[in-house]
């Protein structure tokens, strides 16, 4: 059993939400700041943010915060920078087990709170800024982190074609921002940057767990008092827009497998109430090992491992993404086409609209099982201002009917091919 | 059936284990508090299961790499279509995973839990591969081939493992490569199947929010009716040295990646429980994030925290302690790390320390055990090690400082260290 959201408004524009569930052994508390998307602050954003988790005034260096958490039964902590459309999120989150299951009779869940209060509003500056001793190996670690990004070239790929959509808008900045802003970065800039964002972004505490959090309430309470807020009300994101002519982007590095990806508009975002519609036209193309994409593409044609849909509901963008051989890629693309083709012109059993919302109803009530899915889905409902549970989710997919969805995917349209492949041998 | 409960006073949880005349063990953990359920149907049958007789056999076979995963690839096929239909209809969400040394079929669900295990039960239990279903999964297992080419930390892993095992088959691929899988055909798949697929060689793991008599009530129906057989795997023999000290390949990557590993001597049981513990916390001691070494390495400039992590790599008839990161001077991080478990050899793990990654380990084990999936793939887990799953928290809270040194001194040797490295292209 998981009991309804409590949200308490603690200052102007800080929020702090609670979900209290007994099948959890531990406690989970995240701190999240909630920025927009810039080009001038993304880097210096994600820079602060690896910052943070380094240590407080008081605890000067991350192995003696470690110990601290080891000491705490192995308590986890963890930082995070993400995109909600037009923001920027920079995330502290910090996992315990309850009380109840210490071996001793150390208070767990409030050194945690004082903890990460400490991490996100006491940290130790030196001549106004953030101690120089580490910042040098944070900004190279913060490089590092950035270049890795093509690693994982599924990911990758997604990403370069979700950036080539975007490039003229805030969507297309990557999350971590640019290797080569670091340079010009001080540790007087970064400081200053996190004070702008403490006094002015939008800030949500969320507790989930099996603890009582009235702990973590009044030390949050206390801290966020002393705060001195100007606070901008985040303006809902701006749905995308294609500009009407096929972007083909084509590149090339050392690959075996090419990877493809079709970006489409849809036309629909969180702010549109065809939104239910549009989830399940993109998962009767290809949510599930029954859609469209995993029974044609992979399994009849056997053309690839995956054919997936990822559908961003923030910004209204349809990705199609699939790895396969150099000479099926033109064979690939035209069958992903014809799959959508089907879903627009109404070509669609029963059977598969059945099987999305089921494969939704699955994943949205599968979210209530898992402390960090609670967080992250309740932390966008926070800032949405929407307060839906995943149950509410359900009955939105389960009133969508087969003309909804025939409507629905008219509007969708190819904007961008990207596709990435092998460099010719050149030896 | 015969049932044992199977109790912990410390957690304060139960389960219970039946055993099937079939030889079929099952285990069921109820957690009520729960609305998800998840069950695994596995066999002990892994990729590095490549040679193998049953009773009723004289000879030793040998299969081409890559089949147990091709195998469990096919599995989902059935005469009247696609295992993955019965799941859509109760909307729960299916998978499978082949490792070195199991396959697992698995589901969660938060709804219509019987009619999906019902359907595990019985798909498992039912091949189905023919000439052309066989022909057309070459095209999509080699895709996922493909894919794993392009994967770094799998490349640099395999790598590694190519420097550590002369013969065991832990070093290949577990899809195999596209020259072996093309030799697999419907006969051969059928051979591992009758094998390996006896329910003899089999468990059923079962966890969350379910009734325990329907759900043994559903298993029992559709358990098909058997002769048992006992399959005979042979893992060649492999000696204690290493076969090479490096390897480096050239990869699509922007930071050099590291895998370094120390070969060790599996263990299985009780005994083998404890040492893997205990290598657990003499990695938390000597390099774990709360330690003076690895806060050297970071301010060297020699590890970046986001990529550097250990574990203890293992399974039946392979033990590796790895070690794995990115860093620009990957030999230079792998002698740093061989001097530091000679000094701490000599001077032994202090008491704070162990006391602290002690806390630290026991904390992380409950909280992995967070959920309904991690508590029926630890159940599967414990089973395939001959282990019992609460017995890890019990030595866990009556390790000693003096297990861990004495289990220190007597492993990573160094010269049975390896490191295996990805460049960038």
């Amino acid at each position: 059993m998981v009991n309804p959201i409590k949200i308490i408004d603690l200052s102007s524009g800080i929020s702090f939400g609670s979900i209290n569930s007994e099948r959890f052994k531990t406690n989970r508390i995240s701190i999240n700041f909630v920025t927009p998307l810039k080009r001038e602050t993304v880097t210096v954003n994600a820079l602060v943010s690896q910052l943070l988790k380094r240590g407080y005034n008081g605890c000067d260096n991350f192995t003696m915060l470690n110990r601290e958490l080891q000491e705490l039964y192995g308590a986890y902590l963890s930082s995070n920078v993400s995109k909600r459309g037009d923001t920027q999120i920079l995330s502290l989150s910090i996992t315990g087990l309850d009380d109840s299951f210490a071996l001793d009779d150390t208070a767990i869940t409030k050194n945690l709170s004082k903890i990460l209060v400490n991490l996100a509003f006491n940290q130790k500056v030196t001549s106004g800024g953030f101690k120089e001793e580490n910042f040098e190996i944070e900004k190279n670690a913060l490089s590092e982190l950035i270049k890795s990004e093509i690693n994982d070239k599924m990911l990758y790929s997604v990403n370069q074609a979700m950036r080539a959509m975007c490039k003229d808008e805030p969507y297309g900045l990557p999350k971590y921002g640019y290797a080569e802003d670091l340079k010009d970065i001080t540790p007087e800039i970064a400081f200053k940057q996190f004070e702008e964002i403490i006094k002015t972004s939008r800030i949500i505490i969320m507790f989930v767990g099996c603890g009582n959090d009235s702990d973590a309430v009044s030390v949050f309470r206390d801290a966020v008092s002393k705060l001195e807020r100007n606070f901008n009300v985040i303006a809902s994101s701006s749905v995308f827009v294609s500009k009407g002519e096929l972007n083909e982007v084509e590149e090339k590095m050392s690959v075996n497998q090419c990877k493809l990806v079709l970006g489409f508009e849809t036309g629909v975002n969180t702010s549109s109430d065809m939104l239910p519609a549009m989830k399940m036209a993109c998962g009767v193309l290809g949510a599930s090992p029954t859609s469209k994409l995993f029974v044609n593409v992979r399994e009849k044609l056997s053309l690839c491992y995956y054919c997936a849909t990822h559908f961003d509901v923030s910004k209204g963008i349809l990705l199609v993404h699939s790895g396969v051989e150099a000479e099926n890629m033109d064979k690939a693309r035209a069958e992903i086409i014809n799959q959508l083709n089907d879903v627009k012109s109404n070509n669609f059993t029963d059977k598969e609209i059945k099987d999305a919302l089921m494969t939704y109803t699955n994943s949205y009530n599968s979210i209530c099982e898992s402390d960090s899915a609670l967080d992250g889905y309740y932390l966008i409902k926070i800032l949405d201002n929407k307060m839906e549970s995943p149950e509410d989710e359900i009955k939105k997919l389960e009133a969508v009917t087969r003309e909804d969805i025939l409507k629905a995917s008219q509007s969708i349209k190819l904007d961008t091919v990207y596709s990435l492949s092998g460099q010719e041998e050149t030896n | 059936m015969e049932r044992t409960v199977i109790r912990n006073e410390n957690l304060g949880e139960e389960y219970y284990q039946y055993k099937h005349k079939s030889g079929l063990t099952i285990y069921l953990y109820p957690m009520k508090k729960f609305s998800s359920s998840y069950a695994v149907f596995g066999t002990k049958y892994g990729s590095i299961d490549t040679t193998f007789k049953t009773d009723k056999e004289n000879e030793f076979v040998t299969v081409p790499e890559g089949i147990a995963h091709f195998l469990e690839h096919k599995l989902f096929e059935s005469e009247d279509g696609s295992a993955f239909e019965l799941f859509a209809k109760t909307g729960a969400s299916a998978n499978a995973f082949t490792a070195f040394d199991r396959t697992c079929y698995l589901f969660s669900t938060t709804s219509n839990f019987e009619e999906s295990l019902k359907a595990l039960v019985t798909f498992v239990q039912n091949p189905y591969f023919t000439k052309e279903n066989v022909e057309k999964e070459q095209g999509i297992i080699g895709q996922e081939i493909r894919m794993y080419e392009d994967e770094p930390e799998w490349r640099v892993m395999f790598n590694l493992l190519g420097c550590l095992y002369h013969n065991n088959p832990v070093k290949i691929d577990i899809a195999g490569t596209k020259e072996s899988i093309a030799k697999i055909d419907d006969k051969l798949l059928y051979k591992c199947y009758n094998a390996f697929y006896n329910l003899n060689n089999m468990v059923i793991a079962v966890s969350g929010n379910f009734d325990e008599e329907r759900a043994i009530g559903i298993i029992e129906e559709n358990l098909k009716e058997v002769e048992k057989v006992e399959v005979t795997s042979i893992v060649p023999d492999e000696p204690d040295e290493i076969v090479q000290k490096e390897y480096v390949q050239k990869l699509g990557v922007a930071t050099p990646l590291f895998s370094i590993g120390y070969k060790e001597k599996p263990l299985t049981g009780k005994e083998g429980l404890k040492t893997r513990l205990c290598y657990s916390l003499i990695f938390n001691a000597v390099m774990g994030n709360g330690s003076d070494f690895y806060r050297e390495l970071y301010k060297d400039g020699l590890i970046t925290t986001s990529s550097f992590g250990y574990q203890v790599f293992d399974g039946r008839g392979f033990l590796t302690n790895m070690i794995s990161g990115e860093s620009q001077k990957s030999k230079l991080v792998m002698a740093r790390i061989v001097d530091e478990f000679e000094r701490v050899k000599e001077t032994g793990i202090d008491e704070e320390t162990f006391n602290r990654v002690k806390k630290k380990v026991y904390g992380g084990k409950i909280i992995g055990a967070n959920d309904v999936e991690s508590t029926a793939l630890s159940l599967i887990d414990a089973h395939f090690y001959d282990n019992e799953y609460f017995e890890e928290f019990e030595i866990l809270r009556n390790i000693t400082l003096d297990d861990v040194n004495r289990v220190l001194r007597s492993s990573f040797n160094k010269d049975r260290v390896a490191i295996s490295i990805v460049n960038p292209a």
